[in-house]
């Protein structure tokens, strides 16, 4: 809440759009006060997950309080057929295999920036640790044809390297020769990025790949 | 260390509880005032010298069309994502915020309010600090347990003081003041 209140009280108009938890998961009083929000765009889908051995079916699972963000799960039902009306007529499964949350988020982005005009500026921002001081969108280039804003970290407080958590995943997903080479290197939190529409729909196609 | 738990109908847009000092004592009956939302402002450091944006000249941006769409895998022009919003409704031409996963749970009051008081920079960038001990109110119920949880922690020295609208307001009972 912490989120909205402090983004709006910046002045922004735009739409914010969440994706959420099943609303069954949520407190009664979280889906009140979304609703309550003007140009709060809310999905809740429920997604099909597994236990930790990737194959047995398993509800999001919970942990220390939070959701699991290990948890592999797949995007059953986001993708279909429509009829020339614009009627579901076929809902499909997801072909690809499990990924976790933070990762299958950029298939919510992608499908929700198809919705706006190429002129639009997005922000794609986690919700959990950020707050506003000023507008994000104030005096922002326009029409610039496809501008992409990423966002270093300071890098005399972490790097690539010196961030655990960081130098983990490259290590996981590149191994030790990749994470020695971008051992200096800044980091650029995918967490946030900004830019126009065109640009951020090119960006999660490449993330999405 | 007082802790007030208040439910229901307590945050209204834009205001703030705050606590004052020269009208209670530990042993009497606590007054909690509205402050208004002029008497808060954002601390902007304007003093950095860095250049915020910087164009990366040596990447080139290929073509929307160089990277397929997510639906690639169907090997179907004809899948396209079919979800709707739960509620709400998309504004084409506006700009726009989007966030994944915003869930509420008891981690996620515990988790902000760690990473708002124990990180300075976050503490400076709220704009206002405090001395004395610490206060926590909320007007949600779900918010309940994480507040009355705080008991269990060494709270006396808290120099924070923190404005969110409704949900968990953090006080103090000493002089609260802008940095």
């Amino acid at each position: 809440m912490s989120f909205i209140e402090t983004l709006r009280n910046t002045g922004f108009q735009g739409d914010i759009v969440l994706a959420i938890s099943n609303v069954e998961l949520l407190f009664k009083d979280v889906e009140d006060y979304l609703r309550s929000k003007e140009n709060v765009v809310v999905y809740a889908h429920e997604l099909t997950c597994f236990k930790s051995d990737g194959v047995t079916p398993s509800p999001r699972s919970l942990l220390n309080g939070g959701f699991d963000v290990f948890q592999m799960c797949l995007l059953d039902d986001v993708y279909g057929i429509k009829d020339s009306e614009g009627n579901i007529i076929e809902k499909l499964k997801d072909e690809r295999i499990g990924r976790v949350v933070a990762t299958l988020r950029y298939e919510w982005y992608w499908i929700w920036t198809a919705r706006y005009n190429p002129e639009s500026w997005i922000m794609l921002i986690d919700a959990r640790d950020t707050f506003f001081q000023t507008n994000p969108f104030e005096g922002l280039p326009r029409n610039q044809n496809g501008l992409l804003y990423f966002f270093g970290e300071n890098a005399e407080a972490t790097r690539l390297g010196k961030s655990t958590k960081n130098a983990n995943w490259l290590r996981r997903s590149y191994g030790e020769a990749t994470l020695s080479v971008l051992w200096e290197k800044p980091t650029i939190c995918s967490g946030s990025t900004m830019g126009e529409q065109k640009a951020i729909d090119t960006y999660i196609r490449a993330l999405s790949e | 260390m007082w802790i007030f738990v208040l439910q229901g109908g307590g945050g209204g847009a834009g205001r703030f509880w705050t606590w004052n000092p020269s009208t209670s004592s530990s042993t009497s009956t606590t007054t909690l005032v509205w402050a208004a939302n002029e008497d808060f402002h954002p601390k902007i450091d304007s003093s950095s010298q860095s250049e915020l944006f910087e164009i990366a000249h040596e990447i080139e941006v290929l073509s929307p069309t160089h990277f397929p769409k997510p639906t690639y895998k169907y090997n179907n022009s004809a899948v396209v994502p079919i979800v709707e919003p739960t509620f709400g409704i998309h504004r084409p031409d506006q700009d726009v915020v989007m966030v994944r996963e915003f869930f509420f749970v008891w981690s996620f009051f515990c988790g902000m309010y760690v990473v708002l008081f124990w990180g300075g920079a976050s503490r400076r960038r709220v704009g206002v600090e405090s001395d004395g001990e610490t206060f926590v109110c909320t007007s949600y119920k779900s918010t309940e347990p994480f507040v009355l949880s705080l008991r269990s922690i060494q709270l006396t020295r808290f120099h924070f003081c923190l404005r969110i609208h409704g949900v968990v307001v953090v006080l103090s009972l000493g002089i609260c003041r802008r940095v």
